[in-house]
Formats: C-alpha cells, structure tokens, sequence
C-alpha cells in the first residue's frame, strides 16, 4: 500500500522525539563539546592555531575528499547511535496504534536523531564560514552535505530494515564528499532508504543489538552501581561542571590581569580550582541524592556498605577529575593539591548523601560549609592536602558506617515517596 | 545446616514508633512461615534479617556470620524477595541481573539462563519501569535464582503471582527444602504454603511466638501458642 508521509503525523512525532529523548541526547553533545574544547584548549598556541585553521579548510574545501569532512560524518554516525536508543521506544509498543504511517514514524525519528546533531551541524558552519574568512577555497556544496549528511547518520540508526540503514550510512560519506555525483548519490539512497521505510514491520522497531561475541564481552565489563548513577544523573553529568567555570573564568582573569609573582600565581590558581571542584562535586553529590532513590532490596546482596561508598566516590571523582587536567597541566604541585582535596570529598559526600532527612539542602547546611573551608584550607595552608588525604581511608569508613545505619525504608518513604505525592 | 538468629535486636524506623525492643528469634533449615496482623512488623523482620535494615542494639546472624560484621560473608548465601519490587529504574533487568551474577561470583550467562526460567527473555533489555508488577517480582525471583542461595527469605511472594508461578514458587520452595535450605516466609496465605512449612511463627507486640499448628487465619489468633 502506498503510504505518504503526512504532514501533521510527522510534525507531532518529531515534536514528541524532541521533548522525550533527543532532549537527553542533547546533554552528550554538550559532553562531546566540553571534550573537544578540553582537547583544543590544551594545545599549544601554535598547534592551536594550525589544527582550527585545518579544520576549516578541510570543511570549505571544494574538493571531493576532505578527512575533516570524513571525520564529522564518522562523528555523526557514532553519535546518532546514542540518540537512536533514546527513540527507538517510540517505534514500537502502544504508540503503534496511533493514526501515524510507517514512514512517516521513519521520517520523524530520521529528523528527532538528525536534530541531536544540531552542535556538530553548528561547528560544521562555523567552520565553514572561519575557512571562507581566511580566504581558504570555500564551496557552497560543503553546506548543501551538511544536512544529507546529518539525515543520513541519523538514518543509519532509526529502526529500519537493515539493508536500508545500511543505504543510510554510506549516504553519509557520499555526503560528505560534496561532490556533486556524491551528493545526488547520497539523496538517492536516502530516498530509497525512505521509500521502503514503510514496509518494515513493528517487531523490527528496535536499534540493532551488538554482535554476541561484543555483548558476551560488554557483559564481563565493570558495569553495575556506577553506570546506574550515570544514567540517574543524566544531563546533570555536564551541567555540574557550570560551577566550575564561574570560578574558573575569574581565575584566569585575576592570573592574567595581574602581575604576580609565581608563589601568588599557585595561590589564586589553586583557590580558583579548589572552589570550582567542590562546587561541581557539591552539584553531583546533591543532584544524586535527589533523584536516586535508595534501592534497599540491593543491600541483601553480598556487598559491603564500604563498596557502596566506593562506587559512589569513584563516581564523583570520574566526574569532576577532568577538572584536574588544566591545573594539572599549568602546574602539577597545586593540581596534586586539589586531587588530595577532590579525592576527601569524594569519600565523605557519600556519607552525607544518605545522611539528612530534612535541611535546605539534600546534603544539609553543614556538609556545604565543611566542604568550603576544606578548600579555602587547600588553597591557604600547604599541609592541608597531606592531612585531607591521610584522613580519607577514615572519612571512607565513616561514610561506609553511615550507610549501614541508613534506615532505608524511612529515608525511601521520606525522600521520594512523600515528594513524588506531594508532586501529584 | 543452615541457621537464622536474631539476639536482644531493637529497631524503629523513628524515636516515636518503636517496631522492636528486644527480639529474639531462632529459626534454623526447613521453611518457616511467618504471619501476624496487618502492621505488626513483619515486613521489617525481614527486612533485618535480610540485611536490608540494620538494628539499632543486637546482632542479626546468618549462617553464624553478622550481617553488619561480616556483610560479604553472610550475604553470600542469601536471597531475598521483597514484597515491594524496588529495584532501581535507571537499569535493564538484564543489567541488574548481571550485578548480582558478579555479587555472587557467578558466571554472566546465569543472567540469560535464569532470565529465560521466569520468561523475561524478551523483557531483558527494558528498564523495571516498564514492567507490570508481577513481572517486576519475577525479576526478583530470577535474581534469587542466581547461585542458587540456600538461604531464601521472602515477603509475601505469592502476591501478584498468578497460579503457574504459584506452583513455581511452591517447586522451589519444595527443592530448597530437600536440599536444606532455610526459607523464612512472611505470608496471608499460610494455606497455601502450609504443606510444605515445618514451623509456623506469628509476629504480635513485637514479639515472634512458635505455633504448633498452621493458623487458620493470618493472625494466628484462634491458636494455642506454644511459647
């Protein structure tokens, strides 16, 4: 039966993609971003410089093969996959009922994974236009792939029959070619890829899983407590850093406005880093508090209240340590000062995290005004780092004691329970 | 021969609502079944027993080891179905089963066998929050399936049950028996169990008091006590 992609059907579909999950997918491009402007940031002046300019010419370039280009299309490809598993739910189950076409549920989920791609797309242009102000050669096609680009990554991972995700992911490359056959090319086999769209059946609706021999191995993989935190903290992962950067950026101003000597110059950079990294520790600890709910059933397993704790403060510490990288880098004594200052926050906010009931805030007063002193003491007396770190097998085992007397049943009914009504 | 021990605990969930004051309880292999009124606590026996919540004075043995002392040790042994099927909404059932399958020191293939005994297979990738409830219990009977714990307490597991997982439950509790196991069920419908239970306790006033007989209702009130 000939179906045609309806215009109301496709509209609310991708409205209903954007609110449910390209949303949450939008927070790993905000992570893939940090990540990149961590990895620019840290080149040297010069390097800098060329690897931007690089890039910006290997985007505008009228030539049939550009690896910047190839590189973004391989990008979008990797992160349309994560996007994907966020929608394909709304592919399948009681949504399949409602008055939408097949293939305009395809379009709709092409466009909900291609919109998650909007920070690579806005880098793309930006690019673009710095290779076009540089005088570099810049050709109008290398815009026009973009969005072919861009449907056909997403394509690549919307359910689909396989041989037609297949047609999706070598669009991408042909797109990015911005040659003009490659071009045409890549818009024939997305249309080809949306003409069949409508015949997949219901019970395909799902992203394809890993080979076996990969899920046999991704099994064995050191998963459990801490990616369940992950995905509790979700968006918040990225947007706990924020913190940081409002002293960061003062930081850097003090340090090059002034002329300092070099003792003063650690002094401003380790206080600036020390409140940046218990603030973002401070974000994480009280947004896990709030939306993790104890799972009392888990404590009868043969686990110990010490590696509960553990895995808690392993989580703060993957969160916040690449905070450590630039001061690392600017200077190794004052970055090994501020480890020491992360490494005791990380093993006694697990304590507090299931401490208070009530309180302003989910960890209490207290553990924000002790966290701050600890860091005004990092970054004013040298040997507070020496004793915060010889304190942490301590503070590990208090946090530990704490969650053994935990009463979970009342810290469940209080916490989430109560707020989940108060909410209805 | 596997043991359960409770010595002088005492417990409150707060300062104004004391459950326990000094509970003392010896229960030892065979199944146990446990009743007592709507309210007088034996949802939060188990849950001490299981290591769920810890006493505030006394100690919790499993097996001679101290639930608080010992964690690993005396929960190595141990499964436990709530009745309330918390298990955390940011995990697949697969995910949450192989936790447990490393807890125990199992192989990860544990999790698609016992995923495939309750008919989970095509459930395995979606989040508990997805589930129905007793699809959700389910989960939790294939995580006490794990290793195969000897040690088995369970909060009311015939609720939300339908009468093919009844008579699972009801085959698991017959082999646990046979094997010498120990299971400690809280239950309303000590009928059903009856059969295979060799001690019946009845929870009253914080107190936990032996029958000699299965109660005919789920109070154990028209009974003799015999302790």
């Amino acid at each position: 039966m000939h179906q045609r992609v309806t215009t109301a059907g496709l509209g609310a579909s991708y409205r209903f993609h954007l609110s449910s999950g390209a949303r949450v997918t939008l927070g790993l491009a905000t992570f893939q971003l940090v990540l990149l402007l961590v990895f620019v940031a840290l080149q040297p002046p010069a390097a800098r410089e060329l690897l931007l300019k690089g890039l910006a010419a290997g985007i505008a370039t009228p030539e049939a093969f550009s690896a910047a280009r190839l590189g973004f299309a391989v990008w979008a490809i990797v992160a349309s996959a994560a996007a994907a598993r966020r929608l394909a739910p709304a592919h399948r189950g009681w949504q399949l009922h409602l008055p939408v076409g097949l293939r305009t549920r395809w379009a709709a989920g092409v466009l909900g994974v291609a919109s998650t791609l909007a920070h690579l797309a806005g880098l793309w242009i930006v690019l673009w236009i710095g290779g076009r102000v540089l005088g570099e050669p810049a050709s109008p096609r290398a815009l026009v792939a973009l969005p072919l680009v861009a449907l056909a990554a997403a394509g690549a991972w919307t359910p689909a029959p396989g041989r037609f995700r297949v047609c999706a992911a070598v669009a991408a490359p042909l797109a990015a070619s911005a040659s003009l056959p490659g071009l045409a090319a890549a818009v024939a086999l997305l249309a080809l890829a949306c003409f069949q769209a409508g015949r997949w059946s219901p019970r395909s609706a799902r992203v394809p899983s890993l080979p076996p021999s990969l899920q046999s191995f991704g099994r064995r993989l050191p998963t459990g407590q801490l990616v369940f935190s992950l995905r509790a903290l979700g968006l918040w992962i990225t947007l706990a850093h924020l913190p940081a950067v409002l002293f960061a950026a003062p930081t850097g101003l003090a340090i090059h406005n002034n002329e300092f000597t070099a003792d003063q110059t650690d002094l401003v950079l380790r206080l600036g880093a020390s409140l940046g990294v218990t603030a973002t520790v401070l974000a994480v600890a009280t947004v896990l508090s709030a939306r993790r709910p104890p799972c009392a059933w888990s404590r009868s397993l043969p686990w110990s209240a010490r590696r509960r704790v553990a895995a808690d403060a392993v989580l703060l510490l993957l969160i916040a340590s690449p905070l450590l990288i630039p001061i690392l880098y600017l200077r190794a004594s004052s970055g090994l000062s501020v480890l020491a200052l992360l490494v005791f926050l990380a093993v006694r906010l697990p304590g507090r995290m299931r401490n208070s009931l009530r309180g302003l805030t989910r960890l209490g007063a207290w553990t924000w005004i002790e966290a701050l002193l600890a860091a005004l003491l990092t970054s004013l007396q040298p040997l507070t780092p020496l004793v915060l770190g010889l304190a942490s097998p301590l503070v590990l085992e208090a946090s530990a004691r704490r969650d053994r007397s935990l009463k979970v049943g009342l810290f469940l009914e209080r916490r989430f329970n109560a707020a989940r009504e108060a909410e209805s | 021969m596997r043991s359960l021990r409770m010595e002088a605990v005492r417990f409150a969930y707060d300062d104004r609502a004391r459950i326990f004051s000094d509970l003392n309880l010896k229960v030892a292999s065979g199944v146990t079944l446990l009743s007592g009124e709507n309210g007088a606590g034996k949802t939060t026996l188990l849950k001490l027993a299981a290591g769920v919540e810890k006493p505030d004075a006394g100690r919790v043995l499993l097996n001679g080891s101290d639930l608080w002392r010992r964690e690993v040790a005396a929960r190595s042994d141990l499964a436990f179905v709530p009745q309330e099927p918390d298990v955390t909404p940011f995990a697949t059932i697969r995910e949450v089963l192989l936790l447990v399958c490393r807890l125990r020191s199992q192989p990860p293939e544990q999790a698609d066998q016992v995923l495939a005994e309750t008919d989970l297979e095509d459930s395995a990738d979606l989040s508990v929050r997805e589930l129905s409830r007793g699809q959700r219990r389910r989960v939790l009977l294939a995580a006490a399936w794990i290793g195969t714990p000897r040690t088995v307490i369970l909060d009311e597991p015939l609720d939300a049950m339908d009468k093919h997982w009844r008579g699972r439950i009801h085959g698991w509790l017959t082999a646990l028996r046979e094997a010498g196991g120990l299971a400690l069920v809280a239950t309303h419908e000590a009928g059903s169990l009856a059969e295979l239970a060799d001690r019946f306790l009845v929870l009253r006033d914080g107190k936990v008091r032996e029958l000699d007989s299965l109660p005919q209702d789920t109070t154990g009130r028209s009974h003799e006590e015999t302790t």
